[in-house]
């Protein structure tokens, strides 16, 4: 089967819109999280998040709709421009066999269709619903996931596969996945593939909190705590995270500069339960173990993994448990840690921006620290790179995450070092 | 793995929950019937809509479709009908009782779907005696009233996750959330995963639900729904002279995928086939040439024996399916659609009509065009207007939102019945 390499990265996160600047940022362990500006979140349980302040520094993406492709657009763009195409790169390609694979979430913004006279009886007044939706046609664009991938493939220019994967927390990684095997099976020479989302809305934090999913620690630094024993919930963040993945003698036809080679992907489906992991983490072992085997690399070869480490009490637990379980005695070998501890937990575009973020330590061979990790948790018992980044020439990482509804990926990645 | 160890994929498990039946059988007796699931669109949902009719699921027993109570009380509709058809297409195959531990799911569904009432309470709470919205009381009183499985209960990955749930399904997934195209892309990655040996067995489909007014609203803003208020066929007019857009429907199809070999050393029977895809998009300008693109990937240089094209009945969209088929077959090939009958039915459209073309195959017979009262000269393919027996080799499936993404699918009758 063919290989397929990194050639383009590009990103929106509260720490920036740009990846120099967020890899610096990450590795002086900033952290992106700060009070909720977007509504007056004032008197709410939970108003902190990992949210972007500013607007996309394009036009281009600016005029999008909606928070979510103002984003995917955006980072989409910056890949494709780190990837060479923008230029002279683009006439050389065949459109047709450039795909656009990405995660991505439109949870409803219900503050765009605040009025009054907005209800009939225990309903919303249909009517009035119509009246704003005609005042307001963007919130339409909220209902349309598949729009996401399409505007992404309509402005780069790309005619192959166009798909949104919408695998809750899952999304990005799996939409990675996907990428990842058209290009190894040969239906594809390229894509632009990761994830984008925003639920920095006033329903999406009050959801989130009522299922006991949020840290309801007023400190926007400390909040977010992966691993860590006083660890109550995560985080909200939202932005984009969109990698360029290539097949390799493509890229070397046309001159690429390779950020790195994606070597193995593995999905599994926990078949348990909605919001609970399944008591075991049988799902995640199995995925891990699916990523590993496609990737032909014994446990011993990985040396970093940028967990899903999302800081609820049962996700971290039972991540640390699948870890273990899959990579045996290695696991104390391994450094791991959570970037979600800096920027929050991205929903659908976290496997994007994680992974960006994993092929950069291989790249940087530096490992990116989990912030606020202080109190040790005896069930919680790895590596877990407490709150400074660590020089280390890994040759083999991994980037993981975990949904609800059960769907679980793993991509893993490897220095490119020109063979 | 070279080319030529890549393995055969068949269908052997098909299953259907729509406006005309809950089960496959139901559906195709009506379909060829060339009946129509219309009815009238009553109550609220409809007040200051321009639109009269639907095609709902009627008849349809959450209780009896679906075995686990948890799901029962999580899954919209969209959702529990992916389960119930998900539960005939595995017994269909012979898979029912089946450890399907190592199998494969791929799934193409809704966007969120949350009735709208889920939010109110939260709301209602928040306008003060002024009856102005205020984000101060959202947040003291409103919060505690939302409900807890408010984001768990509208993902769009539920009705995946549920078929996990209920049937085992532990393999290889992914979730599209894609419009149109989403049932197709879902089998196409299914057959993908098996063609490459990553899976033996694999189940895909597509479901979706557009009665909820979010959905009733943006269709009537995008100028898309037929308006007229009489109840005579379905309102859609496929590919006719005065059609006008379509009426809402709901529904959901679902294959069972598994390698030949598996298939053959277990002695389960292949309804057809899978010998083609092919996937594109578009940027505007380009849909016709992005569809025909999709097509002949499909097709490889083959010609169909029929075309279960989407024909939703809006001018632009019969038009550009009208011209690709005119330019790839020349008006040798059949063609049928069923949004007539279904209404349109978003995400489960393709993977509809991909049950249809298998159908097809096993039995000769082609299922009728309702609603085409006056075929457009201007539009013109060759339609299948009553039900037609016809022996059939191949059939193309193809779904399209409005030509900026496209999907296709060719499959063969079996080769053991051939």
């Amino acid at each position: 089967m063919r290989r397929v390499v990194v050639t383009g990265l590009g990103l929106a996160t509260a720490l920036g819109y740009e990846v120099e600047e967020v890899w610096q940022a990450l590795l002086a362990g900033r952290s992106g999280i700060g009070f909720i500006e977007q509504f007056d979140s004032r008197s709410f349980p939970v108003r902190i998040g990992g949210e972007i302040a500013a607007p996309p520094p394009c036009e281009e993406a600016r005029a999008q709709p909606n928070r979510t492709l103002r984003f995917a657009l955006w980072a989409a763009r910056r890949a494709f421009q780190d990837a060479g195409l923008e230029t002279a790169g683009i006439a050389g390609i065949d459109r047709r066999r450039a795909a656009v694979v990405l995660g991505a979430g439109l949870f409803p913004v219900m503050e765009d269709r605040l009025s009054e006279d907005m209800f009939d009886g225990e309903d919303l007044s249909t009517p009035r619903h119509l009246g704003i939706c005609r005042e307001k046609p963007e919130i339409l664009s909220q209902q349309n996931l598949a729009s996401v991938s399409g505007e992404v493939s309509a402005r780069l220019g790309f005619g192959g596969p166009s798909l949104t994967v919408q695998s809750a927390c899952t999304s990005a990684t799996q939409a990675i996945g996907e990428a990842y095997q058209r290009i190894r099976r040969g239906r594809a020479d390229l894509a632009a593939t990761g994830g984008a989302d925003s639920m920095m809305s006033m329903f999406c934090v009050a959801g989130f909190d009522q299922l006991g999913a949020l840290s309801r620690n007023p400190d926007p630094r400390t909040a977010s705590r992966p691993f860590d024993a006083r660890r109550d919930g995560f985080v909200l963040g939202e932005g984009a995270g969109v990698l360029i993945l290539e097949e390799l003698e493509h890229a070397r036809r046309r001159g690429a500069r390779i950020h790195a080679e994606v070597i193995g992907y593995g999905s599994s489906s926990d078949a348990y339960r909605f919001t609970d992991l399944e008591p075991e983490g049988r799902g995640a072992v199995d995925c891990l173990e699916a990523a590993l085997r496609s990737a032909g690399v014994p446990p011993e070869a990985v040396g970093y993994v940028n967990a899903h480490g999302t800081a609820t009490p049962q996700n971290d637990r039972l991540e640390t448990l699948a870890l273990k379980r899959a990579f045996g005695g290695h696991a104390r070998r391994l450094a791991v840690s959570s970037t979600k501890s800096q920027l929050g937990h991205l929903i659908c575009a976290a496997g994007g921006v994680e992974l960006l973020v994993t092929v950069l330590a291989l790249q940087r061979g530096v490992l990116p620290p989990t912030l606020n990790l202080e109190s040790p948790d005896p069930e919680c018992d790895l590596d877990y790179i407490p709150n400074e980044a660590r020089p280390a020439a890994v040759s083999v990482a991994l980037s993981s995450s975990f949904g609800f509804g059960g769907q679980n990926a793993a991509v893993v990645a490897r220095r490119w070092e020109g063979d | 793995m070279s080319r030529g160890d890549r393995r055969r994929v068949v269908v052997t498990g098909l299953g259907v929950v729509s406006c005309l039946g809950v089960d496959a059988p139901a559906h195709f007796r009506r379909l060829l019937a060339g009946e129509s699931g219309v009815a009238p669109l009553a109550g609220p949902r409809q007040r200051g809509l321009p639109v009269h009719f639907e095609l709902p699921v009627q008849g349809f027993d959450p209780r009896r479709a679906v075995r686990n109570r948890m799901l029962r009380k999580l899954l919209q509709p969209s959702g529990a009908f992916a389960v119930a058809a998900a539960g005939e297409a595995l017994s269909d195959a012979g898979l029912a009782d089946a450890d399907l531990a190592d199998a494969g799911l791929w799934f193409g569904s809704v966007s969120y779907d949350l009735p709208s009432s889920i939010y109110v309470p939260a709301l209602r709470a928040s306008f003060g005696p002024d009856e102005r919205f205020s984000f101060e009381r959202f947040g003291r009183q409103g919060v505690a009233l939302v409900d807890p499985l408010l984001i768990v209960k509208g993902l769009p990955n539920a009705a995946l996750c549920g078929i996990a749930i209920e049937h085992g399904i532990q393999g290889p997934n992914a979730n599209f959330a894609n419009g149109a195209t989403a049932g197709l892309e879902a089998v196409i990655a299914a057959a993908e995963a098996v063609r490459w040996g990553e899976v033996e067995v694999a189940v895909a489909g597509g479901s979706d639900c557009l009665l909820q007014p979010e959905h009733l609203i943006e269709h009537t803003l995008r100028q898309r729904l037929w308006t007229g208020d009489e109840a005579r066929g379905s309102g859609c007019r496929p590919f006719a002279a005065g059609r006008r857009g379509y009426l809402p429907g709901e529904g959901a199809a679902v294959v069972v995928l598994e390698s030949a070999d598996h298939a053959r050393q277990r002695g389960a029977r292949a309804w057809a086939e899978v010998l083609g895809d092919g996937e594109t998009a578009s940027a505007p300008g380009g849909e016709e040439e992005a569809l025909a693109a999709a097509a002949s990937s499909a097709l490889d240089g083959r010609q169909p024996d029929a075309l279960f094209a989407q024909g939703i009945g809006t001018p632009a969209d019969d038009l550009r399916e009208a011209r690709v088929a005119d330019a790839l077959f020349g008006g040798r090939v059949p063609v049928t659609s069923a949004t007539g009958s279904l209404g349109y039915t978003g995400a489960a459209g393709g993977i509809l009509a991909f049950a249809h073309a298998i159908w097809s195959l096993v039995h000769g017979w082609l299922p009728p065009t309702v609603g085409c009262d006056e075929p457009d000269p201007s539009c013109f393919v060759p339609l299948v207007h009553t039900a037609e027996r016809r022996p059939l080799e191949t059939a193309l499936a193809w779904a399209t939102d409005e030509g900026r993404k496209n999907a296709a699918l060719l499959c063969g009758r079996a080769a053991e019945s051939r």
